[in-house]
């Protein structure tokens, strides 16, 4: 195994793989910084025009391709408060404060140095579990998916917007929105209102593009931000400073990048879920006041920023390990790069490591050394991008706006998309105004499937005994940290509502 | 000057409209004189995209113009066999689609498109459904299996990509044949039921070739039965297929390219001779082989009423779902 590995490091650093894979996370980055366009899209894309090329090399520009996405998304989140990818949805909430504090640059800087270390760290501690990892993955079953879906939604619904009613209320609200379409287990049609366009669910990244990025152009527009802070960027870009501040961020980025490893190897809970999960970690350590932070989450909090971004880009060697060992793809992105290897003649599974090691090594060498090439390549790019700020903020809203519907449509090539996005943009700005968690609604629409379809599916397997849930510790654990959470909550609210009351209480007889 | 130029180019253009519309009558020698669409209504990656992606991979050998493969999703499949049932039907712009077609009015009512909407260019690869078990089962023929079926009654979970798909007809077929029942469980895709036949969650899965053929191969599954005739795949050990099993069924999962119903026969008999050229090279057979589906090539007439036969027999199944 090592003098394979040796082998495919060799490889890589070849003058034109390096090339490729170095043009590859360009791609990638500038596909992640426009709202709509994501990483099966664009390797969809590119596929044909790899044909032509060496399968290696080929490889090379789509790995490039999905490491790069994961950290571009980020670049528009901090600069114009829009997520490029749903992934970087959570890095937007400290991200754009920070740039509005004129610090624009040093949140890119850290979103950058976040996601390479994220990437990296997880991509080292997976090479040497390369063959385990699979087979952890398929063990997963439908009644541990179920409660890990659970147990995630409650853990951000819980923690984000400003009370809890109204953060629960947001995530139902996602969940209803996630039954539309056809039941997976029956077949029957739900809630699509005679839309055939809604049989397979209401169109999640035409959605998450209205409730993100169209409901900020909208909020944007209204008389609140009118006096907001445009964001701006003062101060120079340096190194030793960057890296000074990274770690004093160490444990925040230790737990993003864990969870983020771990929810990659999850099949169907994947980097949009782990950002929000650590994202709703930094913040509560703030709150507990056990980070000590000068500001308030929301105003720009650096460790906000960092945990996300590490846990968007360590997902990227959960997902595309059980795809190399066992061919069995993690999630869109590695299930158009096994089409494209099946395309080459190659047969990613369990004897893809012994029959093709160049191909497959390489593949796994390249996962990890993409994350260099991507920090290479949006170093370069910071420069450039920060070139945003300049412009007229009318102006960029527009452009914000056609781009936003523009990469809805291109998700699927349709105009019914352009709708979808166009209300969930009406919805989201409503929610925006009235305090309700936009994150917990787009969760509730992520893990809504998974929750509901596994849940009825384990209980299907176990013939109706609810014991299933019991049985299995994953499950278990989450059923017990789900309780505990709940019984946590319930307690706070209901002090909280006797400290009001009794103010209130007091208020007459102090006058 | 600049008035006499244009005029010239005007008169050039309309010579030229003229000299087209004089030409219909060859208007195949000189097809295709631009790029051809072709709409896939599923997710990139999935084995007909995969299997279009091979088939039009050395397309530059049989025609001058390019292919470009354009996904689109969403609505269970309905919104891209929709936008290619609407398209010009010129030759332009083509659908490809698998038996879906003949199987989601089975089960969907009211659906604004149908395969009545097209024409079948040709059917170009079959794959099966096969039943995959894992060794530390110890059944090593599908005869083990219908066994410890008769022996737990609705107890053993067999997983299948999706509800009415013919991967859960064909467990039917199995079913209705040895007069047995198992609890059918559907993952929502060919990758989540191997992934669950692999983690030992359910007692076996029966995927869509090529899903687990690796798996075979190292011996991390055991293959009992397919649905149709596998020659040609590159398999290790013996395969056994529905009509040798004794199951008077034959279920293969086929893919076909189409085009809106109007398109003329001059322009589909041209469709044909350029993606039968495809279909009978080695390129295509060599790629199919090893990525697990069997080649064929049925065009036009033959493709329907292979189509038409496909689909009674999916239909009668389809009536025995409790």
């Amino acid at each position: 195994m090592t003098s394979h590995i040796l082998a495919a490091f060799a490889d890589i650093f070849q003058p034109m793989s390096f090339a490729f894979l170095f043009v590859g996370s360009a791609l990638g980055l500038l596909v992640g910084v426009l709202p709509g366009l994501s990483s099966p899209m664009a390797l969809a894309i590119l596929i044909p025009i790899t044909f032509g090329m060496e399968p290696f090399s080929a490889f090379m520009i789509l790995i490039g391709i999905y490491v790069g996405t994961k950290t571009g998304g980020a670049f528009a989140a901090i600069l114009i408060r829009t997520p490029g990818t749903p992934a970087a949805a959570a890095t937007a909430m400290e991200g754009f404060p920070m740039a509005q504090r004129g610090e624009a640059g040093r949140a890119l800087a850290i979103s950058i140095g976040s996601s390479f270390l994220g990437g990296t760290v997880s991509w080292m501690v997976a090479v040497p579990l390369v063959g385990v990892i699979g087979l952890y993955a398929v063990r997963i079953s439908s009644a541990d998916l179920a409660m890990i879906g659970l147990m995630a939604l409650a853990a951000v619904s819980s923690l984000s917007g400003r009370d809890l009613l109204k953060g629960l209320m947001s995530s139902c609200l996602g969940l209803i929105l996630a039954t539309v379409g056809l039941d997976e287990l029956t077949g029957t049609p739900r809630l699509t209102l005679g839309y055939y366009q809604m049989l397979g669910g209401i169109p999640f990244l035409a959605a998450i593009v209205g409730l993100f990025a169209i409901a900020t152009v909208l909020v944007d527009m209204s008389e609140e931000a009118v006096n907001a802070k445009p964001p701006t960027n003062r101060g120079r870009f340096n190194l030793i400073s960057l890296m000074r501040e990274l770690w004093s961020m160490r444990k925040q980025l230790a737990v993003g990048t864990t969870i983020g490893s771990i929810l990659g190897v999850v099949p169907g809970v994947g980097s949009d879920t782990a950002g929000w999960l650590s994202f709703a970690y930094v913040k509560r350590q703030i709150e507990k006041g056990f980070l000590k932070s000068d500001r308030k989450i929301g105003e720009g909090v650096p460790q906000g920023l960092a945990a996300p971004e590490a846990a968007n880009n360590a997902v990227t060697g959960g997902a595309t390990i059980p795809m190399l060992t066992l061919g069995i793809p993690g999630d869109g992105s590695t299930a158009i790069m096994l089409g494209a290897l099946m395309l080459f003649g190659l047969q990613p599974g369990p004897l893809f490591f012994h029959e093709s090691p160049d191909m497959a090594y390489g593949i796994l060498i390249a996962l990890g050394v993409a994350n260099l090439t991507t920090l290479l390549a949006a170093v370069l790019l910071i420069r450039p991008f920060t070139a945003v700020l300049r412009i007229d903020r009318s102006m960029l809203l527009g452009s914000v706006l056609i781009l936003a519907l523009a990469g809805s449509f291109a998700s699927t090539n349709n105009t019914f998309e352009m709708m979808i996005a166009l209300s969930f943009g009406v919805l989201g700005y409503l929610m925006h105004r009235f305090g309700f968690s936009i994150p917990a609604v787009a969760l509730g629409l992520i893990l809504g499937p998974v929750i509901e379809s596994n849940f009825r599916r384990a209980l299907m397997i176990s013939r109706g005994d609810a014991m299933v849930f019991l049985t299995s510790p994953i499950s278990l654990i989450c059923i017990i940290l789900l309780t505990l959470l709940a019984g946590k909550l319930l307690y706070d609210f209901v002090s909280k509502s006797k400290t009001q009351s009794e103010t209130q209480n007091n208020q007459p007889t102090n006058k | 000057m600049k008035f006499i130029t244009s005029s010239i180019a005007g008169v050039a253009a309309l010579a030229a409209a003229v000299a087209v519309s004089f030409s219909g009558a060859s208007i195949a020698q000189d097809f295709p004189s631009k790029p051809i669409q072709i709409i896939n209504a599923f997710a990139p990656g999935g084995a007909t995209d995969t299997a279009i992606r091979g088939l039009t991979k050395m397309s530059d050998n049989f025609i001058n113009q390019p292919i470009v493969i354009d996904s689109v999703t969403g609505g269970g499949g309905v919104t891209g066999i929709l936008q290619a049932s609407r398209a010009k039907p010129d030759g332009y712009t083509l659908l490809v689609a698998d038996t879906v077609m003949t199987t989601l009015p089975l089960f969907q009512e009211n659906l604004p498109v149908s395969a009545e909407d097209f024409r079948p260019i040709g059917v170009f690869n079959l794959r099966g459904a096969w039943l995959l078990a894992r060794p530390s089962k110890g059944w090593e023929t599908l005869a083990d299996f219908v066994a410890a079926a008769k022996e737990r009654p609705g107890e053993l979970t067999v997983g299948v990509p999706a509800l009415s798909s013919p991967q859960h007809l064909a467990v039917i077929a199995i079913e209705d044949t040895f007069d047995v029942d198992v609890n059918i469980i559907p993952y929502g895709g060919g990758a989540p039921t191997m992934a669950a036949l692999l983690g030992d969650q359910i007692d076996a899965g029966m995927p869509g070739a090529p899903a687990g053929l690796d798996s075979v191969n190292a011996g991390e599954a055991v293959f009992l039965v397919a649905s149709t005739e596998l020659e040609l795949v590159k398999f290790k050990g013996d395969m056994i297929s529905f009509p040798e099993a004794g199951i008077p069924h034959d279920l293969g999962i086929w893919a076909a390219l189409w085009a809106p119903k109007d398109t003329p026969d001059d322009v589909m008999a041209e469709l044909a001779t350029i993606f039968g050229g495809m279909a009978q090279s080695d390129d295509w057979t060599n790629f199919a082989r090893s990525y697990g589906v069997t080649p064929i090539w049925k065009p036009l007439d033959e493709a329907e009423a292979y189509i038409g036969a496909s689909a009674k027999s999916m239909s009668d199944l389809a009536k025995l779902i409790k």
